[in-house]
């Protein structure tokens, strides 16, 4: 599954379960705050109507209707109160906010609740006819603030709001980390993929190159047995020409065992391996090619590096690498520092030399591919290969200023 | 004697005094004018010369208001507008000034018309002092709550 695809894959059903979520809370908030609002509108109808028996009593009592209301105001949730006569007119009243009752002769004969809209909220204004004994009819007016239940589904609006806001945060959070593996995952497994079918060009050519080496070396062994016969029954003055040529034979053929052994899977022989050592046979080996360019071969460690590995076969590849830079320096110094780090141990090779082209150094390890007139391109595509063996990695720097730098990092232990 | 008899006139005109004018006053629920609301089945517009501007208490534990007393253009009746509390009401309204006001009536009395304004209309302006139900516009939204007042 491509990357996009599992985003897809993993996203779409999330925003489903998001929109799921979103619908069933909305659908579970409206239906709390409708029996919320009829649980409230059913208890301030029987505090009204116990309001409305009070102020019968009082009438009855024989009470005025004048002053009754304030003697029953004061209710937090009560907005405003009115006493309204037979003919609607208010007779008493009270109110929180100066001079407002909204009550209208058009509203009024709506029914006995009805729910106007203010700036102070949603009011429930009630209507509860009262006749007293004498048989004067009165009618209470109340106005209940329903902006306790506003305040509630807006408390429940935001906490819901920031629930779903946490619950989307995190679960995109969570699925864009599993797109981040899946996707190091799949780049992974390509990279491996590259890697196998690396191995099976890689096994092809060898298969193929074992073969040609094979083919040649028959005919280059009988030439060899040829001109060794000639060289002995040649006249003097021809003998020096028939060894050259033999000489010449002999070197296609140690060419050809090159490539043959070069293509072989490695076979490690592992031992502990003083790097110090190992460079010093290397600097030994190059000692002769070093003075006579004037081009010093420095070797340095900050403490001692030692790991584990096979020594002649690290032997070969440094001596490749360090070789290589002498080559390529005609003035200056090849500087080698050998540094463990933690479980690893790293080795830089910096040269003074001309340098690698940017487009070479992709390259530079790839079988057969040179950058010098009469190399083979087997030098650096052996190296990578006893590096890999090793579990190690290498790489080629350009440096500023000139020249370059070759990093190698061995594992202490080989995985 | 003379003092006793003076004494008992100043306590019987003091007792009128208190019948009079204190115990109606006390009766009108500590309202400074009469029983008034915003009556919305008496919502009228009418259009004015302004008169006098004055500052009075209307409603008990609140700040005085602004009232305005108009010369209606058309009929020439007198009539004191209820506007807002004085801290409220931003803009200037000088004598001689015609304005027009939307409010309630609500009762008259020693020649003059009471009005309780919603919208008043001066030099081109609208300043809305309370909602289409008497709502006050100075009592602020649905977080300020006014204190207990009492209309009656």
């Amino acid at each position: 599954m491509k990357s996009r695809g599992i985003l897809f894959f993993f996203l779409l059903p999330f925003v489903a379960v998001l929109l799921l979520f979103l619908t069933l809370s909305s659908l579970n908030r409206a239906y709390i705050r409708d029996k919320t609002d009829q649980l409230v509108r059913e208890q301030l109808l029987a505090s009204a109507t116990i309001l409305s028996v009070s102020i019968k009593h009082s009438l009855d009592d024989g009470s005025g209707p004048e002053g009754l209301i304030a003697r029953y105001g004061g209710e937090e949730n009560i907005y405003y109160m009115a006493l309204l006569n037979a003919r609607d007119d208010v007779v008493d009243w009270t109110s929180r906010f100066e001079g407002y009752l909204p009550f209208s002769r058009q509203s009024s004969g709506i029914g006995e609740a009805w729910t106007i809209d203010s700036p102070a909220g949603p009011i429930l204004n009630i209507l509860r006819p009262i006749t007293s004994k004498k048989g004067d009819r009165y009618s209470l007016y109340l106005g209940y603030s329903l902006s306790g239940l506003d305040d509630m589904a807006a408390h429940s609006r935001t906490n819901f709001f920031l629930l779903f806001g946490a619950l989307a945060v995190v679960g995109l959070f969570f699925f864009f980390g599993i797109y981040v593996l899946h996707r190091n995952s799949l780049a992974r497994a390509e990279e491996a993929m590259a890697e196998k079918k690396e191995k099976e060009r890689f096994k092809a050519i060898s298969g193929f190159t074992a073969g040609v080496s094979h083919e040649i070396k028959n005919p280059l062994n009988s030439l060899s047995l040829l001109f060794e016969y000639l060289s002995k029954k040649a006249p003097g003055e021809l003998r020096r020409d028939i060894d050259l040529g033999r000489a010449e034979v002999q070197k296609i053929a140690r060419i050809v065992d090159l490539f043959s052994d070069e293509l072989k899977p490695l076979v490690l022989n592992r031992t502990e391996i003083r790097l110090a050592d190992v460079f010093a046979d290397v600097r030994s080996a190059l000692a002769g090619e070093s003075s006579a360019k004037g081009v010093p071969v420095l070797y340095a460690e900050k403490s001692p590096a030692v790991l584990q590995g096979d020594r002649g076969l690290l032997g070969q590849a440094f001596l490749n690498i360090v070789k290589n830079s002498l080559e390529a320096t005609s003035s200056g110094t090849v500087q080698i520092e050998a540094e463990p780090s933690g479980r690893e141990v790293v080795v830089r090779v910096a040269d003074t030399g001309k340098g690698i082209a940017p487009e070479d150094l992709g390259r530079v390890f790839e079988p057969f591919y040179s950058t010098k007139a009469s190399g083979m391109g087997v030098g650096l595509y052996l190296v990578k290969k006893i590096v890999d063996a090793h579990g190690g990695s290498i790489r080629l720097d350009h440096r500023e200023g000139g020249g370059t730098t070759t990093t190698v990092v061995l594992p202490k232990e080989i995985p | 004697m003379e003092p006793l008899r003076r004494r008992k006139q100043i306590a019987v005109v003091a007792g009128a005094i208190f019948f009079v004018v204190l115990v109606p006053a006390r009766n009108r629920a500590f309202g400074q004018t009469p029983p008034h609301f915003y009556n919305v089945d008496k919502e009228t517009r009418i259009e004015g010369t302004v008169e006098d501007i004055l500052m009075e208490p209307r409603y008990e534990a609140r700040a005085p208001f602004l009232v305005v007393i108009l010369e209606e253009k058309d009929t020439r009746r007198r009539i004191s507008v209820e506007v807002s509390p004085a801290w409220f009401f931003k803009e200037d309204i000088h004598k001689g000034e015609r304005i027009k006001v939307v409010g309630s009536l609500y009762g008259s009395g020693e020649g003059i018309v009471n009005l309780i304004a919603r919208e008043v209309q001066c030099r081109g302006r609208t300043i809305t002092v309370r909602d289409k139900r008497g709502f006050p516009t100075w009592s602020g939204g649905r977080r300020i709550r006014g204190g207990q007042g009492n209309g009656a």
